[in-house]
């Protein structure tokens, strides 16, 4: 356990500010001249930035005394998750191609 | 050579971990699902026609806001301090329940249009990936429940300390989960 204030309070504020730029993207994506497809990779940003936060502000396992290995566990976890992820919509967008 | 002292609760900790790693894989799964199938409306409702962003943006910030006040009450138990830990406890609680609340009549509202998960395979991913963080949130508030009961009841000893920080952990790791939902269902439904 290593929970402190300022850490805390850190991650509360950057996690809301980037909800809200996220849901200001969301509504208005002509208020940044964003097509959809640059609309989106901004979101996923977000999104990628404020797990990054959530990971380092509030879960707070990167400091015990097994902390390599919760790394170990969590990078596995993220490549596996890459891997369904990423390749079921690959393999599919090109089912949908050559089945039109 | 002295032998290194095995402490439980360091174990403990970490198959907590891989146990949420798993999690996370099943709920990565769905996620490949929805993603795969959202534009699969069968004539029905489509994702912009159904979501109403507001709604989402408040769950967002009620669950961001409670993981803050969860560390709050585990900033309290590592001081020893049993009172204010069950006050943000139960703030924690209550946002946990505002949201669960809100998404409970979201989906009663869907069922009211008739866009239920029966409706197309569009639909039919979205109540499964929203549904089942919808019952990871009643297990936690469940959970949460018990821990403050031990908390009022029992001395704060390192065992149930560490207890009480895996629970602490579970609901960090639903709110994690919930930015994913937020920026991919409601995000990419509303913006395709």
């Amino acid at each position: 356990m290593h929970y402190k204030l300022s850490l805390s309070i850190t991650g509360f504020v950057t996690s809301l500010l980037l909800t809200l730029a996220a849901y200001f993207i969301i509504v208005r994506p002509e208020f940044f001249h964003f097509d959809i497809k640059i609309a989106i990779i901004a979101i996923f940003s977000l999104a990628l930035a404020q797990s990054l936060v959530q990971l380092i502000f509030f879960i707070n396992v990167w400091k015990e005394k097994r902390h390599f290995w919760n790394l170990g566990v969590f990078i596995s976890t993220a490549s596996i998750i890459f891997i369904i992820v990423f390749f079921s919509i690959w393999i599919i967008d090109h089912l949908n191609y050559n089945m039109r | 050579m002295d032998k290194p002292m095995i402490n439980v609760s360091d174990t403990k900790i970490f198959g907590f971990w891989v146990y949420l790693m798993t999690d996370l894989i099943i709920f990565a799964v769905l996620f490949a699902c929805f993603i795969v199938l959202h534009g699969n409306t069968f004539n029905g409702p489509t994702a912009k026609e159904l979501f109403h962003l507001p709604t989402a943006l408040a769950e967002t910030l009620f669950l961001l806001t409670s993981s803050f006040t969860c560390s709050l009450g585990m900033l309290a138990i590592s001081r020893q301090q049993k009172k204010w830990a069950i006050v943000w406890f139960i703030v924690t609680f209550l946002l946990g329940a505002a949201f669960l609340y809100i998404e409970i009549s979201e989906f009663s509202e869907f069922l009211a249009k008739g866009a239920s998960w029966k409706r197309s395979a569009f639909l039919s991913s979205f109540f499964t990936l929203v549904g089942t963080h919808g019952l990871h949130i009643s297990i936690g508030l469940l959970w949460m429940v018990v821990m403050m009961f031990r908390i009022a009841l029992r001395p704060l000893t390192e065992h149930s300390v560490s207890r009480i920080f895996r629970m602490a952990l579970f609901w960090h790791f639903l709110d994690f989960v919930w930015i994913f939902i937020f920026t991919t269902v409601y995000g990419i439904g509303y913006l395709l």
